[in-house]
């Protein structure tokens, strides 16, 4: 489940963040980090930009932190402004005339080196794999298999995030594992090289 | 014949399944192994490895959470004015409005801000009517003068922030067939478009007049 859910930050922390004190602000940074930046890179594989929004996230994070009340997990709340944010760039006119080159995403996706750390040397070639695939999906069927799957977001919050129906997302969920089970199957989708989609 | 994907994903996930699909799914050889498929597929996507953000991000961050904030401070007047030119602007519209409704077709082409169509009962409106007044509006906007090469900061954040909403609800609106969009649902989102390309023109207009000011 959802590893942004599971993060325990203490409540004195939160508080002297609240008052803007740098240190509670890094150690925040420091437990919140690595799940923050996984949900990015997931929804959003291309790493600059992942790096943009991940940053943005934590500036807003931080500055906003005193709209956390405490009610619901404090993971919760900071996967939402993440979310909101990938959500956001998703919406963006950039990202917008980016999708229109590849609108159904069934252009053949460019090859892409790895980057250090994520070749099979480093993780199991299963999940190599998996990623390598999870990466080449369509940016909005990406986000609801790893929203759903992962995060474990009902199809009507995705819905609701989306601005679009519960049937919506369950119909790019059901699309996602097709897909999925295709290039995970088909050697002659050449999963040995890198293939990421062309639009995030 | 066999279940279907979004069958399997149902029963994976616990939701409400028809019994008769479930009787088959547990029956099926081939339906449950593919269910197992889903279900190791979903338990190996939560095990992907963690990534750890580039190492010198916390920098950029702190970098980001000052310098802005000195930034905001000496914003805060320039917004403020925006506000109040925008209020004023705004307002010119309105009396325009006034004007035309005296004499429409003189004033049209002198004030481009102004035509958008009086709001009709927005629970019936053909959502053709609003695609038209939307193609209306973009007529009005393509004729005023491009935005300038130097402009304001709020004006331009202002125009960005509409312009983008614009183009999600085009994203929504291209999309609707395969999202199977009720007529309701269609029209609130051309009605919400008409009302951004208004406020949109009326941005545009104020900035192409600011001389005015």
């Amino acid at each position: 489940m959802s590893q942004l859910l599971a993060i325990e930050v203490p409540p004195e922390v939160i508080e002297a963040a609240r008052a803007g004190e740098s240190v509670a602000h890094e150690t925040i940074y420091r437990c919140c980090q690595r799940p923050v930046y996984t949900l990015i890179r997931r929804l959003i594989p291309r790493a600059a930009i992942a790096d943009e929004l991940f940053q943005e996230t934590f500036v807003e994070i931080l500055r906003s932190i005193r709209t956390y009340t405490g009610e619901g997990s404090f993971g919760g709340w900071v996967r939402a402004i993440a979310v909101n944010k990938c959500l956001a760039y998703l919406r963006s006119p950039w990202h917008r005339s980016l999708l229109r080159l590849d609108p159904d995403g069934s252009e053949p996706a460019p090859v892409m080196l790895l980057e250090p750390g994520s070749g099979p040397e480093a993780q199991t070639q299963a999940s190599a794999d998996l990623e390598r695939a999870l990466a080449s999906l369509p940016p909005l069927t990406r986000t609801v298999v790893w929203l759903h799957d992962v995060e474990g977001y009902t199809h009507t919050e995705i819905g609701r995030l989306l601005g679009r129906t519960t049937s919506f997302s369950k119909s790019q969920l059901s699309r996602a594992h097709e897909r999925l089970r295709e290039l995970l199957d088909d050697p002659s989708e050449s999963l040995s090289c890198t293939h990421v989609s062309t639009i995030c | 014949m066999h279940a279907r994907l979004d069958h399997l994903l149902s029963r994976r996930d616990g939701e409400p399944l028809d019994a008769v699909i479930s009787a088959h799914i547990e029956q099926c050889p081939s339906c449950s192994a593919r269910l197992q498929d889903l279900v190791r597929c979903r338990a190996q996507l939560r095990s992907l490895p963690q990534k750890d953000a580039p190492e010198s991000s916390w920098e950029r961050i702190q970098a980001r959470l000052t310098a802005p904030e000195e930034r905001r401070s000496r914003g805060g007047l320039v917004a403020g004015l925006a506000l109040v030119v925008l209020a004023t602007v705004l307002v010119v519209a309105v009396r325009d409005d006034r004007d035309r409704v005296a004499d429409t077709e003189s004033t049209r082409s002198v004030s481009p801000a102004v035509a958008t169509p009086q709001t009709p009962d927005p629970e019936t409106e053909p959502v053709m009517e609003l695609v038209a007044q939307s193609q209306e509006l973009e007529h009005l906007l393509q004729a005023l003068p491009e935005r300038p090469h130097i402009e304001r900061v709020s004006t331009a954040a202002t125009i960005d922030a509409i312009e983008q909403r614009i183009q999600w609800l085009d994203w929504q609106l291209s999309y609707a067939p395969d999202a199977g969009l009720s007529e309701e649902q269609a029209r609130q989102l051309w009605r919400e478009r008409v009302e951004l390309m208004d406020s949109l023109v009326k941005v545009r207009y104020a900035q192409a007049h600011r001389t005015w000011f």
